[in-house]
């Protein structure tokens, strides 16, 4: 079996193939994407300002274009992963910028902000 | 029309040659007829494209294939710390070297020696300038009319005496209140306007203007709205995305006298990417074509109104605007074509008489030049996408080129004598998972994609040959049929501007610091010159008191750039992003 999948390195793919006489036996073990893995436990706490909030679908709304890979992968921006940062200085940094990074405190809601500050922390030191 | 004789800037351009000197009075001598003759001006460089043709040839030949192997630098001007490197184009007149650093600083330099004349620094509105991921860029002047006109990245268009650097005016073209909010292209000057573009192609604003100012006292004259502008864009919009649209016509475009029309390059539709996928004319965040995003313009110079348009990405799915301020005039066998690259990597010949009525430009030819692509199979001769590869909501794997195009913003080259276009592209891929975007509020000017992504090596050519890294090519072809003549491989795709020349050689500043120069007949590596750190500006050539100089800006970082470390690595890991040099080499 062959996965190909975005973000190859990072996904965990555990499979484990049984052959036995007469028998073909495929077992297939969790796919945990590490984005995905900070989400779900960043959402819920959100989801009070916002019935079915996605902080992926807000970081890729308004962080893409520097930070790719939701975070996890150095290019015009820095990898946001591992950060050893405080969650109250990703805030300050989201609210007001660094030269050439733009400030969105007028782009977000303080909420907002939070949920960003709260998945970059989440994320695991993985880099793609 | 104009208000000054041809005859009358031949002999001001004379008197210039029989002086050979720097005179920093003559700097102010820049006539509306000396632009509009600036291609029989070679020993100056008098506007982003050098002039009209848009070619970025000079007939100046004193340095050759012969004794290019002696070129060696002659002076350098550091201008200290410049964020994310130089990249405008600087200008040469009379003696004079103008060019402009990051944040809107003008220098003015001695152009044989690089003694400092006067320097101007903007003071910008930091706040509404860094709202945007655009800052701090400034790719360049318009020289003119006595003045030098810089554009600034919060909205301000600024005219300096061009002999002193004293401000003449200062004025806000541009207001928030839409979303947009400045400027980063080199202004033009078209008769007694100078005109220049905003950015906003990633922004949730409208109407991304292109202005027409007048030189004197710098007020509007005109101004074009790339979207939203009139009811066929607006129709082409649905659920009144084009409110929150982006469009903008962020690099310099250029100007045709035979039709008095300017040609000006757009900006892609905001969110980028769509993640309704094939059902784009019905669905999704902006229902329709988009009009007239990612399409190439062309505006009566004196009103500003809609002459012709064509739309290279109709419903531009990938980013791969038209932005590209390159417009080859390209005469042979009684017409007059007019060649503009896009980002996707095609070549699009236009029948520049086509204009007139707002109606579509006709198509003489278009071809591509990207190698690895596959977000379409092709185009037609007719400039008709063949084959799209829509990306709905979801994961896509290896589309290619990423969304920093085949081409990037800055210009190809153009030898007359040998027919030769010759132009860059820059090979590499990406992963994206495409979004369902939050629609952000009317004019907010937030920024506004629909997907995150991670760029790789491409793992193929769309002839199917495989390949195991990014790369970049230079390639000279007839620019009308697309023919290829030469082409050479770079390791590392090169991002700035080629400057081509009478003495028969190509200049390419390299993305590793590495100047080269090529010969124009069949590509070899006559002479290279390490300049310390990448390029992605401009490259010109001048003539000061009967010597020929080649001015190079260097510095590096930029939205592109910044996949190079993760492409390549080294050199790119350590490579300042904050520096830059203007770098004047002669024999």
């Amino acid at each position: 079996m062959l996965f190909n999948v975005f973000m190859t390195r990072l996904t965990y793919i555990s499979l484990a193939a049984v052959w036995a006489i007469g028998l073909n036996i495929s077992v297939t073990y969790a796919e945990d994407d590490v984005t995905d893995v900070a989400a779900a436990q960043i959402n819920p706490k959100y989801t009070h300002y916002k019935e079915n909030f996605s902080v992926k679908r807000l970081f890729a709304s308004r962080c893409s274009w520097c930070h790719q890979g939701y975070g996890l992968k150095e290019a015009d921006g820095p990898r946001l992963s591992g950060t050893d940062k405080s969650k109250e200085y990703i805030i300050e940094q989201i609210a007001y910028g660094k030269s050439p990074m733009p400030g969105f405190r007028k782009q977000l809601k303080p909420w907002q902000i939070e949920a960003l500050a709260d998945y970059i922390k989440a994320l695991p030191d993985v880099a793609l | 029309m104009t208000r000054w004789t041809t005859t009358a800037a031949v002999k001001a351009i004379s008197a210039v040659a029989f002086l050979g000197f720097a005179s920093q009075a003559m700097a102010a001598d820049v006539t509306w007829d000396r632009l509009l003759n600036a291609q029989n001006d070679d020993a100056n460089w008098m506007m982003y494209h050098k002039d009209f043709s848009g070619h970025h040839h000079s007939g100046l030949k004193q340095i050759n294939t012969k004794n290019v192997k002696d070129l060696k630098l002659a002076w350098q001007h550091n201008p200290a710390a410049t964020k994310r490197g130089i990249q405008g184009f600087p200008l040469a007149v009379d003696g004079m070297v103008y060019y402009t650093t990051t944040s809107g600083t003008i220098w003015a330099l001695n152009g044989a020696t690089g003694q400092p004349v006067w320097h101007h620094a903007a003071k910008i509105d930091v706040e509404r300038a860094e709202g945007t991921f655009y800052n701090p860029y400034n790719r360049g002047l318009a020289i003119g009319h006595g003045n030098v006109y810089m554009g600034t990245t919060d909205g301000r268009l600024i005219a300096l005496n061009a002999k002193s650097g004293e401000v003449v005016w200062d004025n806000e073209i541009m207001t928030v209140a839409k979303g947009n909010k400045g400027f980063t292209g080199a202004p033009v000057i078209v008769k007694d306007m100078v005109i220049l573009g905003a950015n906003g192609g990633e922004l949730a604003g409208c109407c991304g203007p292109i202005y027409a100012v007048d030189a004197k006292s710098g007020s509007v004259t005109w101004q074009f709205d790339t979207i939203g502008g009139d009811q066929r864009s607006r129709d082409s919009w649905g659920n009144d995305s084009w409110k929150i649209g982006g469009g903008g016509g962020w690099m310099t475009g250029s100007y045709d006298p035979a039709t008095n029309t300017v040609w000006w390059g757009t900006a892609n539709p905001a969110p980028d990417y769509d993640y309704i996928g094939g059902d784009w004319m019905n669905n999704g965040p902006r229902p329709g074509l988009n009009l007239y995003s990612s399409s190439v313009v062309v505006l009566d110079a004196d009103s500003g109104e809609l002459s012709a348009y064509f739309q290279e990405m109709p419903h531009d799915a990938w980013d791969f605007d038209s932005a590209v301020g390159e417009f080859l005039m390209i005469e042979k066998d009684g017409k007059r074509n007019m060649v503009h690259p896009n980002k996707g990597g095609i070549i699009f010949v236009y029948d520049a008489d086509s204009v007139g009525g707002g109606n579509e430009l006709a198509v003489n030819n278009a071809y591509m030049i990207g190698e690895t692509y596959n977000y379409i199979k092709g185009v037609t001769k007719e400039g008709r996408l063949v084959g799209r590869r829509e990306l709905p909501e979801g994961k896509h794997a290896d589309v290619c080129p990423a969304i920093d195009g085949a081409i990037s913003w800055n210009t190809g080259a153009y030898n007359p004598k040998r027919n030769t276009y010759f132009k860059l592209t820059q090979e590499f891929c990406f992963d994206i998972e495409v979004v369902n975007p939050e629609r952000p509020d009317d004019f907010s000017g937030q920024a506004y994609f629909g997907a995150s992504w991670t760029s790789k090596a491409p793992k193929q050519k769309a002839d199917g040959t495989p390949v195991d890294a990014a790369y970049g090519t230079l390639q000279a072809r007839d620019p009308l049929t697309g023919k290829l003549k030469w082409r050479v491989e770079y390791k590392y795709p090169v991002l700035a501007s080629l400057l081509s020349t009478g003495g028969d050689l190509v200049f390419v500043p390299g993305a590793d610091g590495m100047f080269d120069a090529r010969d124009a007949k069949s590509g070899k590596l006559l002479w290279q010159s390490n300049m310390g750190t990448g390029a992605h500006g401009g490259v010109i050539t001048y003539m000061v008191d009967g010597k020929q100089y080649v001015a190079v800006v260097t510095g590096w970082g930029s939205h592109v750039a910044g996949n190079y470390p993760g492409l390549f690595g080294a050199p790119f890991d350590t490579m300042s992003t904050d520096t830059g040099t203007l770098m004047v080499y002669s024999l």
